[in-house]
C-alpha cells in the first residue's frame, strides 16, 4: 500500500540520495533518524531476535545503509525496499562467516539457517513499514496511558470478554470522546466522569466502574490520530463474535 | 471461523499483550520473537488442542480416583480385600501372619474378586492341605441404597464363583452360605424396591424391625468347619457388636465402615 505519506517520504529519500551522490555527506542527517527504526526492524526480523544499538548486527545495518545509498538506482523501485534487501543480505553474509568461524549449534542451523536465507520480496518490507507505523501509534498511546497509570498488561486484565459488554464499554468511550464537557473532565482530572455519565446519560455505573481503564484507553484512541488502532477497537462484523 | 490477526502492543520474553479485532486486549504466552506493532495470527486450533488435552487428563485423573475408591470390603480367611465398583481388588490388608504369607504368594491386587478369592483359597490349600476351605468369608458395602445392595449381591456371587473354582469340595459349605446370602440379598433388593414404591423407607418402625437379613448390617459367614451356616458371636462382626458400635458411632460420629476406610487410607498412604 502506497500512501501519500509514503510518497512524501520516498521523495525525501530521493532528494537525500541525490545530494549524497553529488558529494554532500551530510545529506543523510535529515533522513537517518527516520531510516534507523526500519534498519533495526529488518535486522531483528532477519535474526528472529531483538537487535539493539550495541549489537554487531546493528553496525552491519548502518554500513548496509551507506552501501544502499551508493548503489541505489531509482529504476530499481522504492529505496526502502532496496535498503531492506541490502541489510538482509549483509546480515546473512555475516551469519555465514560466523558459522564458519565458530561452532554454532547444529539445531540452530537447521532451525534458523533456512529461514534466514530464504528470499523475500517487497511485501516483507512493506509489512515492516506497516509494523513501524503501528508501533508509532502504540508508543504514543502508551505514553498517554502512563498519565492515567494504565499499562497494556492492566488492559489485558480488565478487557471485557463478552462482546456485548465490550460494545457497551466502547459506546461509553465514544460518548466521552464525542462530548467536549465529558472528555475535558477526563483529560484534566485523569478519571472518568462516572456520576455525570450515570445521571445525565443513563450509563450503567457498574460497567463504567468495572471497565474504567478499558474505557479510558478506548477514549484516548478515539480522541487522537490513531487510524490503525481505531480500526481494531471497532466491533468485528459477522462471524463468531464471541470468540476469544 | 477464520483466524484473525491481532496487533502486538507490548512484548517481553515469553509473553506479549495483543489487541484483537473487536478491541479486546489479551495476554498470551509465546516463544516467538515479537515487537510492538507486529501482526499476530491468533491460532484457535492450539487452544482447542489444549482444552482437549486438559479434558483427557481430567477424565484419566477422575477415572483413576474412582478406580481406587473402595465400595465394598470382603473378608476371606484373614485377609480384608477392598473392592471397587468394577469388582476388582484395590486394597489388601492382612490381619495376621497367615494372611501376610498368603499375600506374599498370591498376587491379588487389581484382580477380579472371584480370581482373588480363588487364589487365596488355593494358597491356603497349599499351605494347609488338611484345612476345610476358607473360613468365614464375609462382605460389607459402604453406604445404603439399591445400587449398593445390588453391588453387594454381585460381589457375593463373585466370591462364590471364586470358591467354586478353587476347591469346590472343601469350600462347599462356604459356597453354599454365600449362595444363600446372595439369594437373600436379591430378595432384600426386591423389598427395597417395594418400600420405595410405598414410600415408607423412612418409617422408623421398619428400621427397628430389621431382621437378621437387613442388608445394612448383614455379615453372612461360615460358622464352623462342620458346615453349619450361622450368624453368631463367632462372626467378625455380630449383631451385638454392630449394635454396640452403632451406639459408639453415634457418640463419635463415625461409622464402623468409615473407621475401616480411615485405616485403609492410612495404610495406603504409608505404602
Amino acid at each position: 500500500m502506497h500512501s501519500p505519506a509514503d510518497s512524501e517520504f520516498d521523495n525525501l529519500i530521493i532528494k537525500a540520495w541525490q545530494d549524497y551522490q553529488q558529494g554532500d555527506k551530510s545529506a543523510l542527517d535529515g533522513i537517518y533518524p527516520d531510516l534507523l527504526p526500519f534498519c533495526q526492524r529488518v535486522s531483528s526480523k532477519t535474526c528472529k531476535r531483538y537487535i539493539s544499538e550495541q549489537d554487531e548486527e546493528a553496525g552491519i545495518a548502518r554500513m548496509a545503509l551507506l552501501e544502499a545509498l551508493e548503489k541505489y538506482n531509482p529504476a530499481k523501485g522504492r529505496f526502502i525496499y532496496f535498503l531492506g534487501q541490502v541489510i538482509r543480505s549483509r546480515i546473512i553474509d555475516y551469519k555465514r562467516k560466523e558459522k564458519n568461524r565458530k561452532m554454532l549449534h547444529f539445531s540452530f542451523l537447521l532451525r534458523e539457517g533456512n529461514r534466514m536465507t530464504e528470499a523475500v520480496d517487497d511485501s516483507f518490507f512493506e509489512g515492516i513499514i506497516d509494523d513501524l507505523a503501528r508501533k508509532q501509534e502504540i508508543v504514543a498511546l502508551q505514553k498517554l496511558l502512563q498519565d492515567y497509570n494504565i499499562g497494556f498488561k492492566d488492559l489485558a486484565g480488565v478487557s471485557p470478554r463478552q462482546v456485548k459488554t465490550r460494545e457497551s464499554a466502547r459506546k461509553i468511550a465514544r460518548l466521552i470522546a464525542g462530548n467536549e464537557q465529558l472528555n475535558r473532565y477526563m483529560l484534566e482530572k485523569k478519571m472518568l466522569p462516572v456520576k455525570e455519565l450515570e445521571e445525565k446519560w443513563q450509563v450503567n455505573r457498574k460497567i463504567a466502574e468495572r471497565y474504567r481503564k478499558f474505557i479510558i484507553a478506548t477514549t484516548l484512541i478515539y480522541l487522537h490520530e490513531f487510524p490503525y488502532l481505531q480500526s481494531y477497537i471497532l466491533p468485528v462484523r459477522g462471524g463468531d463474535e464471541n470468540a476469544q | 471461523m477464520p483466524n484473525r490477526k491481532a496487533v502486538v502492543v507490548e512484548a517481553g520474553k515469553g509473553w506479549a499483550v495483543i489487541l484483537l479485532p473487536g478491541g479486546e486486549y489479551k495476554r498470551i504466552k509465546t516463544n516467538r520473537y515479537l515487537e510492538a506493532g507486529d501482526l499476530y495470527q491468533v491460532n484457535k486450533v492450539a487452544r482447542v488442542k489444549y482444552l482437549a488435552a486438559a479434558a483427557i487428563f481430567l477424565i484419566i485423573l477422575l477415572g483413576s480416583i474412582d478406580y481406587y475408591t473402595v465400595q465394598a470390603y470382603a473378608e476371606v480367611s484373614s485377609l480384608e480385600l477392598g473392592i471397587n465398583r468394577w469388582g476388582r481388588v484395590v486394597s489388601v490388608e492382612a490381619r495376621d501372619a497367615e494372611g501376610q504369607r498368603i499375600l506374599e504368594t498370591a498376587k491379588i491386587k487389581n484382580e477380579p474378586l472371584e480370581n482373588a478369592v480363588e487364589k487365596i483359597s488355593r494358597a491356603i490349600k497349599e499351605e494347609k492341605p488338611d484345612r476345610q476351605g476358607v473360613g468365614k468369608p464375609s462382605l460389607s458395602v459402604n453406604g445404603k441404597g439399591k445400587a449398593k445392595q445390588e453391588l453387594k449381591q454381585k460381589m457375593l456371587e463373585k466370591m462364590n464363583k471364586g470358591l467354586q473354582r478353587a476347591t469346590p469340595e472343601k469350600n462347599k459349605d462356604a459356597a453354599k452360605v454365600l449362595k444363600n446370602d446372595a439369594e437373600s440379598q436379591k430378595s432384600n433388593i426386591n423389598d427395597l424396591n417395594n418400600r420405595n414404591k410405598q414410600g415408607n423407607m423412612e418409617d422408623p418402625k421398619v428400621k427397628q424391625n430389621h431382621s437378621k437379613t437387613n442388608p445394612e448390617f448383614e455379615h453372612p459367614g461360615l460358622g464352623d468347619q462342620a458346615g453349619k451356616p450361622a450368624l453368631s458371636e463367632d462372626l467378625p462382626l455380630s449383631k451385638n457388636d454392630l449394635a454396640t458400635e452403632a451406639n459408639e458411632d453415634k457418640q463419635t460420629g463415625n461409622t464402623a465402615v468409615m473407621k475401616k476406610n480411615n485405616e485403609n487410607g492410612r495404610k495406603k498412604q504409608s505404602d
